[in-house]
């Protein structure tokens, strides 16, 4: 019965032990930091998020845990927690359900409801959660900002008006981020997770801001001043402030 | 990031699951499997960060330290531990997702964990590095300090005494 084959294949099964996922992100981010988070994500992460594309899998997994009811219990569950890979999961599948998986203004919502997280954190002093919030944060932050700048890019005769739509949130998000990271006493520079991906898209939609008012209208001298500043930053290379300041410029108007 | 975090950053990702699963296996539970695996990488990143060229084989060196982490937590509490079913049950991969299979995986799962804690500290690495973790002879031999030629005969005799403790 036991033969040595059947032993080895018993062995081979014993593969499918796996530390959790929270705690091997939370591990890393402490032993190496938040930033080493942004360097290769571990295999069964990948996979797992590729699992996610396929709507099917994705509407399925939604309409088991609704019935099981574990998605409504995760829906409190905060990053770090067991339970919270089910609540994203659920965000992103209602997001594919509704259309919204790339729309600029979903996204946004996302990136602030984590950042309500990391502040909802920081009130319980759950301190052992704050690597995972703040690579939640950053990440949901960077992919809304390249859907914005995707759009802007699909559209630059609409641009604009795509960034005026999403400035209020942009500018709602950095307002709270800075409240919240003032609190804590986090350098943001230090917590930079993703800020490649978040520069890139902000580059992207500074260039298109740029190109849609070289070609627009007769601008006034406030806003030939306010372009000119706006130039200047990208330049410069700080494409954040770029948009920061655009966004609180009368070109926003 | 400098260099070193960078490339210590993907070894720890590449060797994370495998580590962890070593001191599980070795260990019997997933509080102390965490503590362990921890202690690992923080040593592996402790040396790494200092020589990054004296360490050709990341995962051979972490898997080192993780065995004499093992060792020193033996000598230190002198004690084993058993798991119970459902909590290998708790480990198993979503993959299999018909709850009969996975019952019955749980079981065989148990089945030969629990037989092969019984085994010598020697027998338990030989199996788990070359049946579990697919490692070649050489690798395996490496790790356990012997000879090709011995490690063979090791595993030889753990496969044995794993079956007749199945039987």
């Amino acid at each position: 019965m036991n033969s040595e084959k059947a032993i080895i294949s018993q062995i081979k099964s014993l593969k499918d032990i796996k530390p959790d996922h929270d705690w091997v992100i939370l591990n890393k981010a402490r032993l190496l930091g938040s930033e080493a988070l942004n360097v290769k994500r571990p295999a069964f992460s990948v996979l797992f998020d590729l699992m996610l594309q396929r709507r099917m899998v994705l509407a399925a997994l939604v309409m088991l845990g609704a019935l099981s009811g574990t998605v409504f219990a995760a829906q409190g569950s905060l990053p770090g927690e067991p339970l919270y890979a089910v609540k994203k999961a659920t965000e992103r599948g209602m997001a594919i359900a509704m259309g919204q998986n790339n729309d600029p203004a979903a996204n946004l919502q996302l990136a602030a409801k984590r950042l309500e997280e990391i502040d909802l954190i920081s009130q319980k002093n759950l301190v052992k959660n704050l690597p995972a919030a703040f690579y939640e944060y950053k990440t949901a932050k960077a992919a809304a900002k390249k859907e914005v700048a995707a759009k802007v890019k699909e559209n630059p005769a609409k641009a604009g008006q795509i960034v005026k739509e999403a400035g209020v949130a942009i500018k709602n998000i950095n307002d709270k981020e800075k409240q919240v990271y003032g609190v804590l006493g986090v350098d943001e520079s230090a917590s930079s997770t993703n800020n490649g991906i978040e520069n890139a898209s902000d580059k992207q939609i500074v260039e298109s801001l740029v190109d849609y008012f070289k070609k627009g209208a007769v601008l006034s001298y406030e806003q030939a001043s306010d372009l000119a500043r706006v130039k200047k930053l990208y330049e410069d290379g700080k494409y954040g402030e770029a948009i920061d300041v655009y966004l609180s410029s009368s070109l926003n108007n | 990031m400098d260099k070193a975090k960078e490339k210590f950053s993907r070894i720890y990702d590449d060797c994370v699951e495998k580590i962890y699963r070593y001191v599980f296996l070795r260990v019997n539970s997933k509080e102390l499997a965490q503590d362990l695996t921890s202690e690992t990488f923080a040593k592996g990143w402790e040396s790494y960060r200092q020589a990054p060229d004296n360490i050709e084989k990341p995962q051979a060196f972490l898997y080192k330290i993780a065995k004499n982490l093992v060792i020193d937590h033996y000598r230190r509490k002198n004690r084993t531990q058993t798991i119970p079913v459902e909590l290998v049950q708790d480990y198993i991969s979503d993959a299999r997702e018909d709850i009969e299979q996975r019952a019955v995986l749980a079981s065989d799962m148990e089945a030969v964990r629990k037989a092969m804690q019984t085994l010598n500290e020697d027998y338990q690495n030989a199996i788990i590095w070359r049946y579990m973790e697919e490692m070649s002879i050489k690798e395996v031999s490496h790790l356990l300090d012997r000879s090709e030629e011995a490690t063979r005969v090791l595993l030889h005799r753990a496969i044995k005494d794993l079956r007749t403790k199945l039987s």
